[in-house]
């Protein structure tokens, strides 16, 4: 009230004086007339600003080439680096929302000018891979070879340009190369030879899938790892065994849910005695059809044929027959060539029944064991005694065969299946007296045969 | 030149400079960089405290180029400008006991200053879970040579040219010092033969500060052998030696 009141005499004391020009009352005209000068040119710049970034947004970003700023920062290249890569990541975040309008331009200039001014940041390498590889894949690959330039010691970058190759690029022996090149790589994770190994197998480079496994199955040293590349090696030999004995073939009919009409490839002489068009059982060691009463067997046969009609008809599968002791194709009493089929990326028709719960899985056959040695089989067994003997944990199959078949969980690979139901050991015996089936490959250990279970969907309940 | 008067006038000018508003503030701005280090953190992607490092060992290289062109410059111009000298030398005192004092002074400063920065990056980086010491006193050793050699520059050029040209000329020989090695690359790539000699003269003559820039190598870890600690604690002796020298005999010959 009382700097009201003060103010309002100063004002009063100038009027009355009418001395326009006096000393105060010039002080007070350049404070308003400055204070709106302020106001307006604040207004009008900051409007400019706005306009001039928004113009400027996708056309314009000022950076100079790496080696000239590594040049002018006196010593300083880590931290330009630094702020460099902190450019890099709010240009990404701020266009993110835009990214279909502007897309992100400069993104690959900034991580590239960081990468060269700091090529020790690892992790920004892998950074700039990942965030480019959602943006433009060509950049992300070149900023991981250049990458592999600066680290040729460190397995994360081509580990990271076979995953593009293969889930981006639709190239899976690409993607071999390099998580083969990965696997040579010190500090790697045992997956990645593995994985090299599938990747080959999946481009059909049965014979380079081998040699890696090979190779890695003689120089690996870790018990486990070793014991895991021999089951991959098993497997694909038993697939390589599986192609040089496999008819290509296009089904033309399907008749029901488990017989097929084919006309064989006639590029293949071995089988130049078929007549060209065939009729075919699919017909494993490892399954069987439903059974039950009250129409359930009728409506799982329908059910079956209908799946075939969509899986198999018209289809280029490969074919592979069951042999009688001479070596002959066998045949059932109907005339049928017996066997199993295979469908594109060599997934398994039969298995995949299975799974649609179309077919039942065999149940164990005390003639049946040895014959399975080698082969991915779909066992299903009652399980009479869950016991942990040295590392391992074992699923006697019933009394019969208690010396002759078992399924086994590596005790390491325990933890696999904890996640899946907690307190493992409780699991496993809780199991005792059910049926379970198990999906793995049948080897001979020790005079009994047994499928190692790694996963946990390795071995299902069956209902 | 005795021992006991170049201390006692190294200790009374670092007495002097230690209180200074500048030497003040620029340590309370060096530290607040520090702290900045925090934010960048969260922007940059790397090693857990990639940041605190790159930041820190920059604001400490920075900052102690700085206390030595504001405070040695404004010191010994502040002297020769003004009377103290007078009195100084109407008592026994020699000018080379006078400069050798100044130096140490200043050094003295520098070192106080590199140990704040130093141990408030020591500090930021424990609390941000990396307790990181042995690459932070490499890192300050090599400072501390290197601005050895900068304050060696630094009395020269006041000695034979005003302060503000002075301070112009050494913040010169430390980017020319820094990007020499990179020069002497492109002359040795260049077709134009003056500008290669020229360039090559300059590498012979300018002191190259990169050899005391191991910045990368201490935050990557890379192993530098004790052999080149010795070599560079040798180099930049033997550079401000003759620097101190040179100015010395500048100083003998002027007229104040």
């Amino acid at each position: 009230m009382i700097v009201q009141n003060k103010n309002r005499s100063i004002i009063k004391s100038f009027w009355r004086s009418r001395n326009l020009f006096s000393k105060r009352f010039l002080v007070l005209i350049l404070i308003v007339v400055f204070g709106l000068l302020l106001v307006v040119s604040q207004g009008y710049l900051s409007r400019h600003v706005v306009l001039t970034m928004e113009n400027k947004k996708e056309s314009d970003l000022y950076l100079p080439e790496p080696a000239y700023l590594a040049f002018i920062s006196c010593g300083h290249e880590g931290l330009v680096a630094d702020l460099v890569l902190a450019k890099a990541l709010t240009y990404f975040g701020s266009h993110y929302y835009e990214r279909h309008t502007f897309g992100f331009k400069h993104l690959k200039k900034l991580f590239f000018t960081a990468v060269e001014m700091d090529p020790m940041n690892r992790d920004a390498i892998l950074l700039a891979g990942n965030i480019l590889g959602n943006v433009d894949m060509r950049s992300a690959m070149e900023i991981l070879k250049l990458g592999m330039f600066y680290h040729p010691q460190y397995w994360k970058f081509p580990e990271m340009m076979g995953f593009y190759y293969f889930f981006k690029l639709n190239n899976p022996l690409k993607a071999a190369q390099y998580y083969e090149m990965a696997s040579r790589l010190p500090g790697h994770p045992p997956y990645v030879p593995s994985i090299s190994g599938k990747l080959y197998e999946e481009s059909g480079r049965y014979g380079e899938a081998l040699r890696v496994l090979i190779n890695f199955y003689t120089t690996a040293e870790d018990k486990r790892l070793k014991e895991s590349f021999k089951q991959s090696i098993l497997e694909l030999e038993e697939k390589i065994k599986k192609r040089d004995f496999m008819l290509k073939a296009t089904i033309i009919k399907v008749l029901d849910g488990v017989t097929v009409e084919f006309k064989r490839d006639a590029s293949n002489p071995q089988f130049g005695f078929l007549k060209r068009v065939e009729t075919y059982r699919v017909v494993g060691p490892v399954s069987r059809e439903l059974k039950g009463g009250d129409g359930v067997e009728k409506l799982a046969g329908l059910l079956r044929r209908d799946y075939a009609r969509f899986m198999l008809e018209g289809a280029d599968v490969g074919l592979l027959f069951q042999r009688e002791r001479d070596g002959s194709l066998k045949r059932d009493s109907e005339d049928r060539l017996m066997g199993s089929i295979t469908m594109k990326n060599n997934l398994q028709f039969e298995p995949l029944s299975v799974d649609q719960k179309l077919l039942e899985p065999e149940e164990l056959d005390r003639e049946r064991i040895y014959s399975m040695v080698g082969k991915t089989v779909s066992i299903r067994f009652t399980v009479q005694k869950v016991e942990a003997i040295g590392k391992m944990i074992y699923f006697r199959a019933g009394s019969a065969y208690r010396s002759r078949f078992s399924a086994v969980i590596p005790v390491e690979y325990a933890v696999n299946f904890e996640t899946v139901e907690p307190g493992s050991a409780g699991w496993f015996r809780g199991l005792e007296g059910k049926t379970i089936v198990v999906n793995g490959l049948a080897q001979i250990r020790g005079g009994e045969v047994q499928v190692t279970l790694y996963f946990p969907g390795q071995l299902k309940e069956f209902n | 030149m005795k021992r006991a008067k170049v201390t006692n006038i190294a200790g009374i000018i670092a007495r002097e400079l230690t209180r200074d508003n500048v030497f003040l503030s620029l340590s309370g701005a060096s530290v607040l960089l520090v702290f900045a280090s925090l934010i960048l953190n969260e922007m940059v992607v790397g090693q857990q405290i990639k940041a605190t490092k790159d930041l820190g060992l920059s604001v400490l290289n920075l900052f102690s180029l700085f206390i030595v062109i504001f405070l040695g410059i404004s010191q010994v111009s502040g002297d020769i400008g003004g009377t103290s000298l007078y009195f100084l030398f109407s008592k026994p005192v020699r000018r080379s006991e006078y400069l050798v004092g100044t130096a140490v002074a200043v050094f003295m400063a520098v070192f106080c200053g590199v140990l704040v920065i130093t141990v408030t990056i020591f500090l930021l980086s424990i609390f941000q879970g990396e307790v990181w010491i042995m690459g932070l006193l490499i890192a300050a050793y090599l400072t501390l040579l290197e601005m050895l050699v900068m304050l060696a520059f630094a009395l020269l050029f006041t000695l034979i040219t005003s302060s503000q040209l002075a301070m112009f000329l050494t913040l010169s020989v430390y980017i020319i010092g820094h990007t020499i090695q990179q020069a002497a690359v492109i002359a040795d790539r260049s077709s134009n033969l003056v500008l290669k000699y020229i360039i090559l003269l300059l590498y012979g003559l300018c002191p190259n500060l990169e050899f005391f820039n191991k910045k990368t190598e201490i935050i990557y870890h890379v192993n530098i052998p004790l052999s080149y600690f010795l070599y560079t604690t040798v180099y930049s002796f033997s550079y401000t030696t003759l620097i101190v020298l040179l100015a010395l005999y500048v100083f003998k010959h002027k007229e104040i």
